[in-house]
């Protein structure tokens, strides 16, 4: 991913950033008109006349946009960036840094909490394409409500369309998706200024004491409606975790430019609509639009804001995953570059099924975005309070802040998330139960990964074979030179691969040319053939080679091997040994760890990366070795 | 497992066989009587009901005598393979060696696969239709309890999955005499309510299932579809003949359950033509109420739990079935009884079970629910079974073709009705079955494609005739000191992984071991016995080890004998090695492309890591062999 984009020189490019922000950073909030003001028209508190619980709604709306996003959000969280990237990750790795205390056992609580953050975001990962997609299709029976049944067919419909064309990238629509964005954010805001007109006085929702006297309900009816309020911000946290794409100023731009006025006008508009129509039980964001020809193309409008708003909570997910691959929390999967010039789009083909069949299952299992909004929110706010949380630890830790400010402007923020974050505590039976079984699940796949891998880096790897080590075992008289050549792959250009000392242990013998082969994947998308092949003589038959590929090239071993034997290394391609290595991992050790983490981490291991490239070597030249781990 | 035994010499043996015949076999059909009738009941007109009870009545009746007592009990069960029931009898009895050299899966196995699979597709609604009707028989006593059935049927059925592992050797010499008292009770319900209304024995007629079908045209689909669910259990009891063979199953049916389960239907129908005003399920409602009711749903509960191990313990024989044929990847098996060979458990397929049925009890929460789902598939298997043992009475039993065809095609009349009446229940959640059963059927084919492909490609090939003997005489071999054992399947030929090893490495350890692992089919083999040793020559062993389905190879204790018969290898410094197969995709296989990568990943869990026989790890190497699909 580039990291701190260079400053673009002409107006015209920094315009081009800014729009291009919007259609990929603000999908998931600028599609929450969509349903949020339903959702809270129909959780007011019982007995609340229409005109003080719509303007304390609307209030409560305000302030939390205000005081989540505007302050918390883009003033300070956003300032904790790991060169460039944002994301819960990035704050993660800005804790660690620095901090290299690796040799205890366990995952420090702070990492636990970050994971368990992380881990939250998949959760509503998989709701959040959901939810737009249906509340854009039940614009359908805003035109006719007959369509009702046709909802969830469309949304899912339309789900698999857009999942399934993941593989081809978002390259050659990606363009049109900011200017799409910024149509939709000025209808919006046109619409919304239109039914203001209707009804000016919903402009004294800006008072925040509207909002206070509805928070003196009974808790309990507060809370339903402070689970409908936070709608409004649940993408706040995808904001933050795209931020490495367009950069922290750009995000500020489109915000303040376009997304932020779009959106306060349409709840205003829809507030107008509702204090207008107090009897109305329509959907207002629906309503807004005359009857007609104009809410059939609002409803296309949507259904193109909310596909645009999953492809990137899609996008979000696969940098995620990808991130977590990178800290070492998760399997390795396999990556596609989908785009020579970005490194960041990418599609790993495997979180994409999941998402795809946990969307789809989640619109067939919910059916409405009613019943799922009382899924939806849990798992983010959670998130939320985990994000000021780690936030609270860099500024301690990595900037040293003084106590006293870090404490009061933290405390104050998790007030606010504390409080959205309790009220959708009474979700959890209503199906909130949903993204946190997906976060608990993520949660114990990356857990065991980690903790896992420590443990067989401890047992198996600890001690490196240097260089001079290995031609001494190559010497030695109790291994056997044979005819031939074998060339082991190794993961990294240093040390002595563990398949070359298990294979000397057991086999007692070695090849007459040994190379030692890595293939290094560079930030660039292509290696130009002249610099892909480095060569050194290790001695006594032993030569180390690196083979460099760019992201879009896939490494041709064969190829690399030809060019060794032309750089003066005696082998012959056609009769060479490729040796891979591969961990078998078996339970019943003495791991730190539970026994259902081992079966968990043996089961993850066995199927890392499973269409394991074997580089184009042929087949018959390939032996793996399998060197059994016990847990 | 075993073939049935020969004729025991006393009755009391003979009695013994048919009590626990009915501990295992009957569960599933003799647990319909909680939900049948409230089922068929429901779908009559209110107003007519107490007259068309009689035409309900009679076509129960009529299904239960001809799909049971005539079709499965007096034709199909009389095709065993070696004792064995079920739909892979029925494969194994009908397959002919294909000529031609012609590859793949024919039609007529996929037929009979796919009723294999929606087996397993119903394995998970019946545990927790059973379990779910038992339960909801509180109701009945106190209906406060409604909220608490669903809660209930997840405990009971949680904890009947949590034991299997510990299997049944314990408490299933109670089923028998359990499922003896709840027939005899199903029995005298019935009888004391028949005198209430002595005229349902007029069911006795076809006639008057007929006619209600006739009168209500636009109903016969749903009135089919919960009658239907009187013969749900028939597909179980033929699967489960191999654990008792068929006579013993014909008596118990003949003298036990038929009566019993007949007594109750028409004493349910006694009492819905007294109560034709009384909604509640008129299972329950037979009990007087107060205690007695209550004593009835503790029993309900426990002949479901009963049923439900049945069906469990039926499910896991399926599975071993496939895989000993070959249509399923490997799966651990344990062994939980040493004197009954048939009484094993499958971890897999057993949380797969847990899973699929908590989840439905979850999602549907009753049994009128389930009921709309609960047919399709078991009424699709028996379409398949039909189909099946008309293959067999051709190729085996050489009938002639119009006997075959008249006979089969009498039972697909009937199959063919069930049927196309329960398809409608497609959208209701039938659709579940359907679902498990096509996931099931898709691993199993490309199990079987992917095996037939690597069996053809890779293990017939060039390499296959060569002698051991002459390959280890090769002088151009580099013999390096040490040695190495190797762990092969086969106890003949040139293993490829040693070929694979010389063609890599170059050089063979001067003592090599070849080492094959035989279970045998007793609990255990003796110590003495359980070494069988030949000298291949040029420091070459061939080496067999035999171990009861019991006994846990304990290989490093082997090599210990080995030593001691004199081959030069020192247990402790040996080399184990292993091999596996390393599938790689994108081969010229005539398979579709998804089809290899869900080979690949079976393949690459199938195997279970328990295989490495207590071998220290350090001493241990694997090598993979590749393969390209």
């Amino acid at each position: 991913m580039p990291s701190h984009q260079p400053e673009p020189a002409s107006r015209r490019a920094q315009l081009a950033l800014t729009i291009g922000a919007l259609g990929v950073v603000f999908g998931d909030i600028g599609t929450s008109p969509l349903y949020t003001m339903q959702e809270c028209r129909d959780h007011l508190p019982a007995g609340v006349e229409p005109l003080p619980g719509v303007l304390g709604a609307l209030s409560l709306m305000f302030w939390a946009l205000v005081l989540v996003v505007c302050i918390k959000y883009l003033l300070i969280i956003t300032k904790a960036d790991n060169e460039g990237e944002g994301g819960i990750f990035a704050l993660l790795a800005l804790l660690q840094t620095g901090r290299e205390s690796q040799t205890r056992r366990g995952l420090g609580l702070a990492v636990i909490m970050i994971l368990a953050g992380a881990a939250l975001l998949y959760g509503d990962g998989i709701i959040t394409p959901a939810i737009s997609v249906l509340g854009a299709a039940q614009g359908l029976t805003a035109i006719n409500p007959g369509f009702a049944t046709f909802v969830p067919w469309s949304a899912a419909a339309i789900l698999a369309l857009l999942f399934w064309f993941q593989h081809k990238g978002s390259r050659s629509i990606g363009n049109i998706f900011g200017p799409v964005m910024l149509v939709w954010f000025i209808t919006l805001a046109a619409l919304g200024v239109w039914h203001i007109m209707e009804y000016p006085g919903v402009i004294r929702a800006i008072n925040p004491a509207y909002g206070l006297a509805l928070l003196q309900h009974r808790p309990a009816e507060v809370a339903g409606l402070l689970g409908a309020v936070v709608l409004t911000i649940t993408g706040t946290e995808a904001l933050y975790a795209d931020m490495g794409h367009f950069g922290r100023k750009y995000i500020e731009l489109a915000w303040y430019g376009a997304a932020f006025p779009g959106l306060l006008l349409n709840y205003f508009g829809q507030g107008a609509f509702l204090l207008a129509h107090p009897h109305s039980a329509e959907n207002p964001f629906f309503a807004l639009a005359p009857q007609g020809w104009s809410r059939a193309l609002l409803t296309a409008l949507s259904f193109v804001a909310a596909i645009i708003a999953s492809q990137a909570l899609i996008s979000g997910a696969y940098s995620l995953t990808r991130q977590a691959i990178q800290l070492g929390y998760f399997p390795r999967l396999m990556i596609k570059y989908t785009n020579a010039e970005h490194a960041g789009q990418i599609y790993l083909p495997f979180v994409n099924t999941l998402l795809a069949l946990g969307s789809i299952f989640t619109v067939g299992f919910f059916g409405s975005t009613a019943r799922l909004a009382a899924a939806y929110g849990i798992a983010v706010t959670g998130t939320m309070v985990i994000t000021t949380l780690a936030f609270f630890l860099v500024c301690r830790r990595r900037w040293q802040a003084a106590l006293w400010p870090a404490l009061l402007g933290c405390g104050f923020f998790l007030v606010i998330d504390l409080a959205f974050f309790f009220a959708n505590s009474h979700k959890i039976a209503e199906g909130g139960w949903f993204p946190l079984a997906i976060g608990a699940a993520v949660f114990a796949v990356m857990h065991t990964w980690k903790i896992g891998r420590r443990e067989i880096y401890q047992r198996v790897y600890g001690n490196q074979v240097t260089d001079a080590e290995l031609t001494s075992i190559a010497r030695s008289k109790h291994v056997t030179r044979v005819s031939g050549s074998g060339v082991f792959m190794v993961g990294s250009p240093q040390g002595t691969p563990l398949a070359l000392l298990h294979h000397v242990k057991s086999n007692r013998s070695l090849h007459q040319t040994i190379v030692l082969l890595s293939i290094a994947t560079e930030d660039v998308p292509h290696v130009p053939f002249k610099r892909q092949l480095t060569m050194t003589e290790v001695g006594e038959g032993i030569w180390r080679a690196i083979g460099h590929y760019g992201y879009m090239q896939s490494p041709d071993v064969s190829l690399l091997i030809e060019r060794i034997r032309d750089g003066g290394v005696p082998l012959n391609p056609d009769a060479a040994t490729y040796f891979f290595n591969r961990e078998m991992v078996i339970a019943g050790g003495d791991a730190r760890m539970w026994e259902w983490q081992k079966h968990l981490y043996a089961f993850l291991s066995r199927n890392a990366r499973p269409a394991k490239d074997y580089y184009r070597i042929p087949p018959s030249q390939i032996i793996e070795l399998g060197l059994p781990i016990q847990l | 497992m075993n073939a049935p035994p020969a004729a025991p010499p006393s009755f009391r043996a003979h009695a013994a066989m048919c009590l626990g015949a009915l501990g295992v076999v009957f569960g599933d059909i003799g647990t319909s009587p909680l939900y049948t009738m409230r089922e068929c009941l429901a779908r009559l007109p209110a107003v007519e009901r107490a007259h068309e009870v009689l035409g309900v009545l009679s076509l129960m009746f009529w299904a239960l005598m001809f799909e049971v007592s005539f079709k499965y009990l007096t034709f199909v069960t009389r095709a065993d393979n070696r004792g064995e029931g079920g739909i892979f009898a029925l494969l194994a009895l009908s397959h002919r060696p294909r000529e031609g050299g012609r590859r793949g899966i024919g039609i007529a196995t996929l037929v009979a696969l796919g009723g294999a699979a929606l087996l397993f597709g119903d394995g998970v609604i019946t545990p927790a239709i059973s379990v779910l009707g038992a339960a909801e028989g509180f109701n009945a006593f106190n209906p406060g309890f409604e909220r608490w059935v669903v809660p209930i049927s997840i405990a009971i059925l949680a904890a009947l999955f949590l034991i299997q592992h510990r299997g049944t050797k314990s408490i299933g010499g109670w089923f028998g005499p359990v499922m003896l008292v709840w027939f005899a009770t199903l029995a005298g319900l019935g009888l004391w309510h028949i005198f209430e209304a002595p005229v349902v024995f007029a069911a006795l007629n076809p006639l008057r299932g007929l006619a209600l079908l006739a009168e209500y045209p636009g109903r016969a689909a749903a009135l089919l579809g919960s009658v239907v669910l009187t013969i749900t259990g028939a597909e179980a009891l033929y699967a489960d003949l191999g654990h008792f063979g068929r006579r013993y199953i014909a008596q118990a049916w003949a003298f036990v359950v038929c009566p019993g389960l007949v007594l109750s239907y028409f004493g349910q129908g006694a009492y819905a033509i007294a109560h034709p005003d009384d909604p509640t399920n008129p299972f329950f409602a037979m009990a007087p109420e107060g205690p007695m009711r209550l004593v009835l749903v503790g029993l309900s509960i426990a002949a479901a739990i009963i049923a439900s191990q049945a069906l469990i313990a039926g499910t896991f024989s399926l599975a071993r079935q496939a895989i000993q044929l070959g249509f399923f990847p490997r799966l651990k098996v344990f062994h939980t009884n040493p004197r009954q060979p048939g009484q094993i458990y499958l971890p897999l397929t057993n949380w797969s079970l847990a899973i699929g049925s908590i989840w439905i009890v979850f999602n549907f929460g009753s049994s009128t629910r389930l009921a709309a789902a609960y047919g399709v598939a078991i009424t699709c298997t028996m379409v398949v079974t039909t189909f099946a043992f008309f293959r067999v009475t051709r190729r085996r039993w050489k009938w002639p073709l119009w006997q075959s065809l008249l006979l089969c095609g009498a039972f697909s009349a009937f199959d063919l009705t069930f049927f196309t009446a329960n398809l409608h229940k497609l959208p209701d959640g039938g659709w579940l079955p359907i679902l498990i059963a096509v996931a099931v059927l898709l691993i199993m084919h490309a199990w079987k494609t992917g095996r037939d492909e690597i069996q053809e490609k890779v293990y017939r090939g060039p390499t296959a005739d060569l002698e051991l003997a002459d390959v280890v005489a090769s002088e151009q071999l580099l013999r390096v000191p040490g040695s190495a054992v190797f762990m092969v399947a086969s106890a003949n030929g040139t293993p490829l992984a040693l070929l694979h090893h010389l063609k890599a490495n170059r050089c063979l350890h001067r003592t090599v071991v070849l080492l094959t692992i035989a279970t045998e089919e007793v609990p255990s083999v003796p110590a003495a016995h359980q070494l069988h040793l030949h000298e291949v020559g040029h420091g070459v062993w061939r080496a067999i080890g035999r171990y009861g389905y019991m006994q846990s190879p304990d290989v490093a204790a082997l090599i210990e004998q080995i030593a001691a018969h004199g081959v030069p290898v020192d247990p402790r410094a040996t080399i184990y090695y292993f091999n596996r197969e390393m599938i790689i995709t994108g081969g010229a296989a005539r398979m579709w492309n998804w089809q290899k990568h869900l080979y690949a990943f079976i393949s690459r869990n199938a195997v279970p890591a328990k295989d490495y026989y207590h071998i220290a790890p350090s001493q241990i190497i694997e090598i993979g062999l590749p393969i390209q699909l």
